[in-house]
């Protein structure tokens, strides 16, 4: 059982904690976790904190593991983590950014042949369907054909635990659909899944649990059909809303405008 | 999991291939005009001596007049070594600078390396105050080699110590070259005519210095640091995919900036004393092997090391040529000779890509 359990969570930056004491979990391996929450609320923090970028105290446990204070190199044969920003201008290759994200790994320059390797890296391209692009370098990709390039190095080491902050922010609808397609079948291999969404449609359609957050603490958390209810958006986004079957069943969501009450902040 | 892959992929690492087999192609080409340019170095000299009669002295030393021996081997073989390290030595510092600053116009000299060597150099030659116990030959580049690695390390230690970012650093180093450049100002204002001319001279750079235990230390370093630059090569590629990226890879980004730093202060500040501020070299080399041969570390720290001792072989060679009769200083020729290749690349670069 890999579940992600999260217990009195403190993190953040010099001067301006992020998150306090947040407590959620387990966070069970197998499914998509999105997580959302208004702006600020600690998403990107939270997701940072368990890949070990910012400093962070309380306990993350994975598995039987502690992740806080594990060491990084460590760390990264356990999860990886996609930030929000997209690759940089650089002249690498697509392959090569692939081949870089595999060796990079801490020990990464003694596993495997270089032939399995391009191998495997030939299996990710195929996955995101990637592969006429292989020899692109970065500087000519779209912002879109960047973030899935992003999205490939976090799943060419096939690490049980995938971080990801906003991977579909910069695609376009269909590819968006692909790829929390693609996000629900690394799930149902067995890996923990956990995606900052800031689309909630897109969250409470593809995702099988939602994390609500809400100024640095977790508001809710179960299946989205509990989770997603017009209470809940009311009280965290400030917004009047509608959670209506939708004619071809699931359910839709409707933003009817701004709550009456004043938000605090 | 071993799936038939799709043409496009398969095609695509076909072609990745074929660029691995150009690029050591590319390499053993580098490496033959690196070699070409060091004979030619040695071929071409101030004194009266052919370019044939010069090589027979170096390949068949018995066959040839002692004078035509004692010229090349006292007197051009040393220097023309010495320009293939330091080249190498400035190059490979300049590569991974330009990486790990995240910025294509960094060089060995970006943090104050060698405004710090001229104030150690400064020091020695103005006002005598010098490494005590150090033989008195070494002095100038001992207070150089001193100044020079301990401005690296301190800022080594602010951005250890604050846990500062490459802006920072960046921001700090600067502020290093103005208080280096004032005091060497102050020094030269009191110094006397002879003095200040000969550190005006040693800020020139120049080979015409160059004696066998100087290159044995350039070598002993480029040969002890080098094996680590290429251990890091793929955490410097992916570095070049963003800091934060890497960091998410599992890359530490910390003790790889400080490993890095530490050779880049190794290189350059050894660099620089042995032979003076030698600019451009750290600039242009690691920019036109990264035009040959891309951003993948592999390539690119070899490729650097080739081009920085082609191009300072083939300065060494024009700064005793373009002036009949005198050895023009060598950081003058680098920046005269270097600049216009260095524009010409860049646009055609910029063409093509």
């Amino acid at each position: 059982m890999n579940g992600l359990t999260l217990a009195g969570v403190t993190a953040g930056y010099r001067h301006r904690p992020v998150l306090r004491g947040l407590t959620c979990g387990p966070i069970p391996s197998g499914c998509v976790t999105a997580l959302v929450g208004p702006n600020a609320a600690g998403k990107s923090t939270l997701l940072r904190a368990i890949a070990g970028l910012v400093h962070a105290q309380g306990s993350i446990r994975f598995g039987d593991r502690e992740l806080i204070g594990m060491p990084a190199r460590e760390r990264a044969h356990h999860l990886a983590f996609m930030p929000q920003a997209l690759p940089q201008d650089t002249g690498l290759s697509v392959i090569e950014a692939l081949l870089g994200a595999w060796r990079a790994m801490p020990d990464g320059m003694l596993r495997g042949s270089e032939a399995a390797l391009l191998n495997r890296v030939g299996e990710v391209l195929d996955r995101l369907r990637l592969g006429h692009l292989g020899m692109a370098p970065l500087q000519s990709l779209s912002g879109g054909q960047r973030q899935m390039v992003a999205l490939a190095q976090a799943i060419i080491r096939d690490p049980p635990l995938l971080l990801l902050d906003e991977p579909t922010s910069a695609l376009d609808l269909r590819r968006q659909l692909e790829v929390m397609g693609l996000l629900g079948e690394l799930a149902r291999e067995g890996r923990t899944v956990i995606v900052v969404l800031h689309d909630l449609s897109l969250a409470a359609r593809w995702a099988d649990c939602l994390l609500v957050m809400n100024q640095g603490a977790a508001h809710s958390f179960g299946p989205s059909e509990t989770v997603l209810t017009p209470e809940m958006l009311d009280e965290v986004y400030g917004v009047e809303a509608r959670i209506e079957p939708c004619s071809r069943g699931g359910r839709t969501l409707l933003i009817d405008g701004v709550s009456e009450r004043a938000m605090p902040g | 999991m071993s799936a038939v892959l799709s043409e496009g992929s398969a095609g695509a690492i076909a072609a990745y291939r074929a660029s691995l087999r150009r690029r050591r192609l590319v390499l053993g080409v580098l490496a033959v005009i690196a070699v070409a340019a060091f004979l030619a170095d040695i071929a071409i000299g101030p004194s009266a001596l052919s370019a044939a009669d010069a090589l027979r002295a170096l390949f068949d030393p018995s066959s040839a007049t002692p004078l035509s021996r004692t010229v090349v081997w006292q007197a051009r073989l040393p220097p023309a070594v010495m320009a293939a390290l330091v080249g190498m030595a400035l190059a490979a510092a300049g590569a991974e600078m330009q990486t790990i600053l995240n910025n294509p116009l960094a060089s060995p000299f970006t943090l104050g390396v060698s405004s710090a060597a001229a104030c150690g150099a400064a020091l020695a030659i103005v006002l005598g105050l010098t490494i005590p116990g150090l033989p008195a030959r070494w002095a100038v580049s001992g207070n150089a080699f001193l100044f020079a690695f301990a401005s690296v390390a301190l800022l080594q230690l602010v951005i250890r110590f604050r846990g500062a970012g490459v802006e920072t650093l960046v921001l700090l180093g600067i502020a290093l070259v103005f208080t280096f450049n004032a005091i060497v100002a102050l020094i030269q204002f009191v110094a006397s005519q002879d003095a200040l001319q000969q550190l005006v001279f040693w800020t020139l750079g120049s080979l015409g210095r160059t004696q066998w235990d100087g290159i044995a230390l350039v070598a002993i370093v480029l040969v002890a640091v080098i094996p680590f630059s290429w251990r890091a090569a793929w955490r410097l590629t992916v570095l070049r995919l963003g800091e934060e990226r890497a960091r998410g890879l599992g890359v530490d980004i910390g003790a790889l900036r400080f490993a890095a730093l530490l050779r880049i202060s190794l290189l350059a500040a050894v660099a620089v004393a042995m032979v003076g501020t030698i600019g451009f070299i750290g600039l242009v080399a690691p920019h036109v092997a990264r035009l040959l041969l891309g951003e993948d570390h592999r390539f690119l720290l070899p490729g650097s090391l080739l081009c920085g001792a082609a191009i300072m072989s083939l300065a060494a060679s024009a700064s005793e040529m373009l002036v009949p009769g005198a050895v023009l200083p060598l950081g003058i020729v680098t920046a005269l000779v270097g600049l216009p290749v260095f524009i010409l690349l860049i646009l055609g670069g910029r063409r093509r890509g």
